[in-house]
């Protein structure tokens, strides 16, 4: 079921156009191409103490590749009950896998982002590690994160519909807020140790450890990710389920 | 009407049967929902905002292989109800039991989006509707040939006439194997051909086992489909009961005058005859005044799923021009009716001015048709109807 509900996700919203479900993965690919040209040929960026950009590159991909999978299953996860008023008001069924399904419309740019990265590191880098299997627990986190996320803001929306309007923008300040195009030494120690307990800059740091590094966070780091993660999810579900039962007044 | 609020459906004597769709106490309200009303809820708390009462209290049971009808203006909560017995809306108290899988039709283009193609929408529908993986392309075709849309199957929704949409969607949502059908109002929107067609598919699924809540104001419908029949009427039942009788006082039809002629008050309920056999009925009528007095009949019978028919019909014949009382008296000599129950309307008319005007009426538009018992004929069949066959040899 929860894949059915993907699936309608994914192909509603590429419906009517030529080439349909190839864009989910197209558009991803464009983004990382530009990000790629512009940062490894155009500016020609480097990394200190690294003397090619593509190191630069890869490692801003490694970065900006989860987050662009967590705000599109953000984006996606919120918007996901009022966009189906007419699924959610003509067939029973568990509402909250709408949300969850939204959720996993942001796996198609993290794999996309990681067999993107992995064949720029093909060209250049060292040999695939084991390593690089650490992506698939980092998934799960993130897909728990975002799902969670995209529970409360989707049942939140069904009241509130500002909300989807304003979630482009709080989703640019929080990628800027987050050490995502810059590392996160640059920040003074003071915010440093703020920008330590931000779950995206967990995630997409994990990412990054993982491919670039074959490593992992502190045990301390990875295990204050998972419970924040899971709990997300737990109160995401819980508010969902709280407000779940007025939906047929508003919608 | 009368209003007895809240009715219990349907009367004791049917409760035998296990019920397939349990309602006990069933209310359902929406909130205007203020935007502290939003985390009054989030807390656990219940929205303090004003609330309008869609349901109210309703408890009834549709036992197995039975559709019951509902009627109500716009507005007396029909929609609703369905939705809270199909588990879309959840009830705000009381309890829903279903006793099978729901197959719900509430409104048309559900989860279409109206750039799909009418395949792709019918194998969304079933995906949604929990259609195993490996069944759905046969149900694809099978609905294919049941809309016959033809070519415009593979076309978009948005070049589909409302009609055309009417037909994908009742094709697509009563394909399931569902054992209990929730419809509103879907039949009203299909030209009569198709109408036939989803009466005929609805009879299949009634001969099935399958059963059913069917909202409608289209009176005549639940006649064809139904068994019995809830009227609703902001959020309550307010009547119920078989849909002959129903339906008249939904319709809230003015009686006959019975000024100039009326049938007598001594008036048999219950007529007897015998399949084949012959018979004579006594209708007492009380003629008034000196004028001419015509009575017309017709023997007919209500069936579930196929609608009603009429069996012998008469024309409105002279019968009397003078006042008093009298006995007219209907004779039929072989019967032509097999067994069963059957009912006799009755129409009694008066010239006044050259133009015949209806004076009283017993039929079942009015709530008041006479039954006609009919017996099994000991002896024979009433009649046969001789005819032979040959198998043609294929060219």
């Amino acid at each position: 079921m929860l894949r059915n509900f993907a699936r309608m996700m994914l192909r509603d919203r590429f419906l009517g156009s030529g080439l349909g479900v190839i864009w989910a993965i197209a558009n991803p690919v464009l983004m990382l191409a530009i990000f790629t040209f512009v940062f490894g040929f155009v500016f020609k960026a480097k990394l200190p103490g690294s003397e090619t950009s593509l190191a630069y590159v890869s490692w801003l991909i490694a970065g900006y590749g989860p987050w662009l999978a967590i705000s599109e299953g953000i984006t996606a996860g919120t918007a996901s009950v009022t966009s189906n008023v007419n699924v959610v008001k003509n067939i029973g069924f568990k509402t909250e896998l709408l949300p969850i399904a939204g959720a996993l419309m942001g796996l198609v740019p993290f794999v996309v982002s990681f067999v993107y990265l992995a064949t720029l590191i093909g060209f250049y880098g060292p040999p695939p590690r084991w390593a690089w299997l650490m992506v698939v627990p980092i998934a799960l986190l993130q897909f728990l994160f975002v799902a969670g996320i995209s529970l409360t803001l989707s049942a939140l929306n069904v009241f509130v519909r500002d909300i989807a309007m304003v979630l482009p923008n709080l989703l640019l300040i929080a990628m800027f807020a987050t050490p995502v195009f810059y590392p996160i030494d640059v920040l003074p120690s003071a915010v440093r140790i703020l920008a330590l307990l931000n779950p995206l800059y967990l995630i997409t740091e994990s990412f990054r450890l993982a491919l670039l590094n074959g490593s992992v966070l502190p045990a301390g780091l990875f295990a204050y990710l998972i419970i924040f993660c899971i709990g997300t999810f737990v109160l995401g579900l819980f508010i969902f389920r709280r407000i779940k039962p007025y939906f047929d007044s508003r919608l | 009407m009368t209003v007895t609020a809240p009715v219990q459906f349907p009367s004791p004597a049917i409760e035998e049967v296990p019920a397939v769709i349990e309602c006990r106490d069933v209310s359902k309200k929406f909130w205007a929902f203020d935007r502290g009303d939003l985390w009054r809820v989030v807390f656990g708390e219940v929205p303090a905002g004003s609330a309008f009462s869609s349901l109210a209290g309703v408890t009834l049971d549709v036992p197995r292989g039975e559709f019951l009808g509902v009627l109500g203006r716009n507005g007396a909560g029909k929609s609703t109800f369905l939705r809270t017995v199909g588990g879309v809306f959840q009830p705000t108290e009381g309890v829903v039991r279903l006793g099978a899988q729901a197959s719900g039709i509430y409104e048309f283009g559900v989860g279409g989006r109206e750039l799909m193609t009418g395949r792709h929408f019918t194998m969304r529908w079933l995906e949604l509707s929990d259609v195993a993986a490996d069944d759905i392309p046969k149900a694809v075709e099978e609905v294919r040939v049941f809309t016959e849309l033809h070519d415009y199957f593979e076309r978009p929704l948005r070049t589909y006439s409302t009609g055309m949409k009417a037909r994908l969607f009742f094709a697509a949502a009563t394909q399931s194997t569902a054992q209990i059908y929730l419809i509103d109002e879907v039949l009203s929107v299909g030209d009569d051909y198709f109408n036939a067609k989803c009466l005929g598919r609805l009879r299949e699924r009634l001969s099935g086992g399958a059963s059913g809540i069917f909202a409608t104001h289209d009176w005549a419908s639940i006649l064809r489909v139904c068994s019995s029949v809830v009227i609703l009427d902001k959020g309550r039942i307010v009547d119920c009961g078989p849909p002959q009788q129903l339906v008249e006082r939904y319709l809230d039809l003015e009686g006959p005058p019975r000024t100039l002629a009326a049938f007598s008050d001594d008036f048999p309920q219950r007529l007897e005859a015998v399949s084949g056999g012959s018979v004579e009925w006594r209708i007492p009528i009380e003629v008034r005044d000196n004028v001419d007095v015509f009575l017309g009949f017709s023997v007919e019978q209500a069936r579930k799923g196929y609608g009603w028919e009429h069996f012998i019909h008469r024309d409105p014949e002279k019968v009397t021009g003078h006042a008093g009382q009298y006995d007219v008296s209907i004779s039929i000599p072989r019967v032509p009716l097999t067994a069963g129950e059957y009912q006799l309307c009755l129409f009694l008319l008066a010239e006044v001015n050259g133009v015949r005007q209806v004076m009283d009426v017993r039929s079942w538009t009015h709530g008041n048709p006479l039954v006609v018992a009919v017996a099994a004929s000991e002896s024979s069949v009433p009649f046969n109807m001789s005819f032979s066959w040959s198998p043609v040899e294929a060219a």
